[in-house]
């Protein structure tokens, strides 16, 4: 039984066919230039000839004694009711049910595809941190947590900002050689190595060291050897690719706001 | 033109390549396309689909849950609370999980139901029953397990009375207990155990059954109202002259069935998700407290009957050393084990409640109405009136059965016709 | 058939309401159901809830930007009034510094208005009588010996209990009878939201969605018509 349509002919003005999806035989008959069709409600193709035959035959005595009775009318009109074939009908309920069951399962899924974005306690945890910098000395350096990441926040000295144009033949972004914050006096950085996540360690101090005879303050990561200086930039030739990031922030008087941009 | 039919051929060639290694066609129009089914039906024969729509939302929403779900006794209950005001949308998870397991059960005691009232578990249908009463008790097993993991106090206390239960049983009884614990007490090692077997275990094998009741049912035939067999006129084709394809016929009316379907139980996952304190009860918005037991211990409605059957035995039998809490026990399994006997007491020669005799009838509504009043005492406390009543509606539920193989057979019965 | 479906009538009468209705010594609770939907009702609430509540009571499952955000409360009136202290962040819970249970033995109001019912905490905070045998000089008809003191007599008035058993004013408070039950319906209006949240979201959307399945029963109903008609 195939789902495509089948049409019958069977004689002149007499035939039958299925309908789309459907495996009952229809029946079609044409008396006198009127056309009648319906469901013979089966699918054995002997048994709806023979339907369509006794069909056929009511339809015709029924015609003849239209004059006279009245009952015959009714019958008449109903099984014209019975007839109504609306391909266009179907088609657009199954488009239309189609639809509807395609926003049925995308409603479904907005709930839940939204259950997995971060929750109120994930969002409270990665809330922006505030920290007072009033304490903090020239020199120093304190680690703040800011979602699970250390921040590195460094009171820059005089010394230090006056040496960082001289580091610019050493460090790949040469045009950065002012600090990168909104406000000159202090240096907020990721403290995550941009090579494979290490913890960069912070060395201020003005000396010569293993790595680099003319240090001259920075960041140093004890992993796989690769150098910042004190403004977060990354040196030339080592495997760290690009400067620490810098995390959004923002300065209100005295206290850093760690997670929020200006 | 050309293109679509070359495309047509395409997915046909490769249909036919996987059907050869993997018979995906042969299995669709056998279990779905074709699948003959009675032309006439009613209602009662929509429950089946709706129920596999219900599994469905539990097993997803389910899964969601146990996303952000924490499985201590530390951790349960403010997981819950987690779910229901930190993660987006956990609150509509949670409801529609809570509110599905009512909807499952609603929908099983009707689909069971409606296998009594036209006996489809008759010849050769028994497997089908019994497999659909595995299910039921896998299903009240699935929910009460679940129904611990909260970790508030209608949890706790609630499962410490079915606990207790087993510890009823001579001899083994207190051991059982505590094996089945893990603990002296009911605690988070046992909050442990029922989320693992709550979550895999019980689940995996209700699918298990439910694909065994779905190929047994495909291969005996759907029943009907009229207990018309409708395979023994057949057109040429081997089509049941009364049955009709799955798909469409059985597909496109089970879709209006769950359009009402969700719009029930949005309405009250929306508007009244703990329904009144009785899908989700008062107590169980505190914490656990072993301390402290709650006033009056309700079971949720799904369990009311069987709890009030269970509390009903107020009398052991002593000389035989059995208590009267061993007692319930044994007639509270009892009540449940019935209805998987069902298919071989029932000795009547037609399978539906329309042709069978007065007394079919009654036992039907005896069976229907003390379920219900029991089910309304299970969720009240008890006093000497209802627990009166109780015991009395426990005979009822079991009469029915009990008396079946008499009456069945010697009750007048009418004539099945032989076409739907 | 038909006689069984009316044998399920029952059930719709046990489905109204779970256990038994006693409201403590009294026979029935007064009827309250919560609107969470009033925002200036919630904020009133909010008011009174800070004002008495908070001293002994915390609601650690509350978050004060959750609270912001659905009642409409402007951010510079949550951190200067409301949270008042530096050291409190805004996503944090309401507890004040309080301990989970605080030493009084106040119990957390989060989830109460669910333990217990609205109706049960709106009669609850109306009926307090004077009684000098309690410790706190106050008694309740709803929690006979509650330990919890009539933090509210100077919005209520004194009340009394006359011998048969009903309450009396014996002094004016500083609202009226009428006043001071709208104020009951502000606190528990605001704990039922303190209660849960997502209830705001979920009775302002349920409608749309319910809306939605009645016009899907209506497709496929005329599209299971459409087919039915073949076999009928």
């Amino acid at each position: 039984m195939s789902k495509k349509r089948k049409h019958i002919h069977i004689l002149d003005g007499m035939s039958l066919y299925t309908r789309d999806r459907s495996p009952f035989y229809w029946g079609y008959l044409n008396i006198g230039g009127k056309i009648f069709k319906k469901s013979l409600k089966t699918t054995d193709r002997k048994e709806a000839e023979k339907l369509l035959f006794a069909w056929k035959n009511e339809i015709f005595s029924n015609s003849m004694n239209l004059s006279d009775d009245q009952d015959h009318i009714e019958d008449h009109d109903h099984s014209k009711q019975e007839v109504i074939v609306d391909d266009k009908r179907r088609k657009a309920l199954l488009i239309t049910s189609g639809i509807m069951g395609a926003v049925t399962v995308a409603g479904f899924a907005v709930p839940f595809l939204s259950a997995w974005k971060p929750s109120e306690k994930a969002k409270a945890l990665g809330a922006s941190v505030k920290f007072d910098l009033s304490k903090l000395q020239p020199g120093a350096m304190a680690i703040v947590e800011w979602r699970r990441t250390p921040i590195f926040v460094v009171h820059q000295t005089q010394e230090a900002i006056d040496n960082l144009p001289k580091l610019n033949s050493k460090v790949t972004d040469q045009a950065n050689d002012v600090l990168p914050s909104s406000n000159n006096k202090f240096t907020v950085l990721k403290g995550v190595c941009t090579h494979l996540s290490c913890a960069p360690k912070y060395h201020p101090e003005i000396e010569p060291k293993a790595w680099d005879q003319d240090w001259l303050g920075g960041f140093f990561c004890p992993c796989h050897g690769s150098k910042f200086d004190l403004a977060g930039r990354v040196y030339k030739g080592v495997p760290a690719p690009i400067n620490l990031e810098i995390p959004p922030h923002t300065f209100s008087g005295n206290t850093l706001i760690i997670g929020e941009s200006a | 033109m050309s293109e679509k039919e070359n495309s047509k051929s395409f997915m046909s060639s490769m249909m036919s390549w996987i059907d050869r290694r993997f018979p995906v066609t042969e299995n669709l129009e056998r279990h779905l396309t074709k699948h003959p089914v009675p032309k006439k039906v009613n209602f009662y024969y929509l429950f089946g689909a709706l129920l596999m729509v219900v599994f469905m939302i539990q097993v997803i929403t389910g899964i969601w849950l146990m996303m952000f779900y924490t499985n201590t006794e530390e951790g349960a209950f403010a997981s819950i609370e987690y779910i229901m005001r930190d993660v987006e949308y956990g609150w509509l998870m949670r409801y529609m999980h809570s509110t599905g397991a009512s909807a499952f059960f609603f929908l099983m005691y009707f689909h069971m139901f409606r296998g009594l009232l036209y006996g489809s578990y008759q010849k050769p249908k028994e497997l089908v029953w019994l497999f659909g009463c595995f299910l039921l008790f896998l299903l009240m097993a699935e929910g009460f397990l679940g129904y611990v993991l909260p970790w508030g106090q209608m949890s706790y206390w609630a499962a410490n009375v079915i606990l207790s239960l087993f510890g009823a049983i001579p001899y083994i009884g207190p051991d059982l207990q505590v094996w089945i614990q893990g603990d002296f007490v009911l605690s988070g090692i046992t909050l442990s155990r029922f989320f693992a077997l709550h979550v895999v275990v019980v689940p995996l094998l209700m699918i298990a059954l439910v694909v065994f009741h779905i190929f047994a049912l495909h291969e005996v035939g759907a029943g009907n109202p009229e207990g018309v067999d409708i395979e023994k006129h057949r057109d040429a084709k081997g089509m049941p002259l009364d049955g009709a394809p799955f798909h469409p016929y059985k597909t496109f009316s089970a879709l209006p069935a769950m359009g009402i379907f969700f719009i029930v139980f949005f309405a009250i996952v929306f508007f009244a998700p703990t329904g009144g304190g009785y899908l989700i009860e008062k107590p169980n918005f505190e914490e656990a407290n072993f301390l402290k037991t709650p006033d009056h211990i309700a079971p949720v409605w799904y369990y009311a009957p069987f709890y009030s059957i269970l509390r009903a035995v107020t009398f052991g039998i002593p000389f035989l050393g059995i208590t009267s809490k061993f007692l319930g026990f044994i007639i509270f399994a009892a009540s449940i084990a019935i209805l998987f006997v069902v298919p071989w007491l029932d000795r009547s020669n037609v399978q539906s409640i329309r042709y069978k005799g007065i007394y079919s009838k009654i036992a039907m509504i005896l069976f229907a109405s003390s379920f219900i009043t029991l089910g309304y005492l299970g969720t009240k406390p008890v006093n000497e009136l209802r627990t009166l009543i109780a015991q009395i509606c426990t005979i009822f539920y079991f009469a029915p059965f009990i008396l079946m193989p008499i009456y069945t057979k010697y009750e007048k019965t009418l004539e099945v016709p032989e076409r739907l | 058939m038909k006689k069984f479906l009316i044998l399920l009538i029952p059930l719709s009468i046990f489905i109204y309401s779970a256990g038994e209705n006693k409201c403590g010594s009294l026979e029935k609770c007064d009827y309250y159901s919560a609107d969470v939907h009033d925002t200036y009702s919630l904020q009133r609430g909010l008011g009174i809830y800070m004002n008495y509540c908070s001293t002994c009571h915390t609601l650690e499952l509350l978050r004060w930007n959750r609270l912001q955000r659905d009642l409409d409360i402007p951010e510079t009136i949550l951190i200067e009034d409301l949270i008042a202290n530096p050291d409190i962040k805004i996503a944090d819970y309401m507890t004040f510094g309080l301990p989970e249970v605080s030493a009084i033995g106040a119990p957390d109001l989060t989830l109460r208005t669910r333990v217990r019912g609205e109706d049960w905490i709106y009669t609850y905070l109306r009926t307090f009588y004077e009684d000098p045998e309690q410790l706190t000089g106050t008694n309740n008809l709803v929690y006979p010996g509650t330990s919890m003191p009539n933090i509210l007599v100077g919005l209520q008035g004194i009340q009394t209990l006359d011998n048969d058993g009903t309450i009396k004013l014996k002094s004016e408070g500083s609202l009226s009878r009428a006043e001071f039950d709208d104020s009951m319906k502000d606190l528990v209006n605001f704990l039922a939201y303190a209660s849960e949240p997502a209830r705001i979201t979920r009775e302002k959307n349920g409608i749309f969605v319910i809306l939605f399945f009645i016009i899907f029963t209506a497709v496929m109903w005329l599209l299971y018509r459409e087919y039915a008609k073949e076999i009928k």
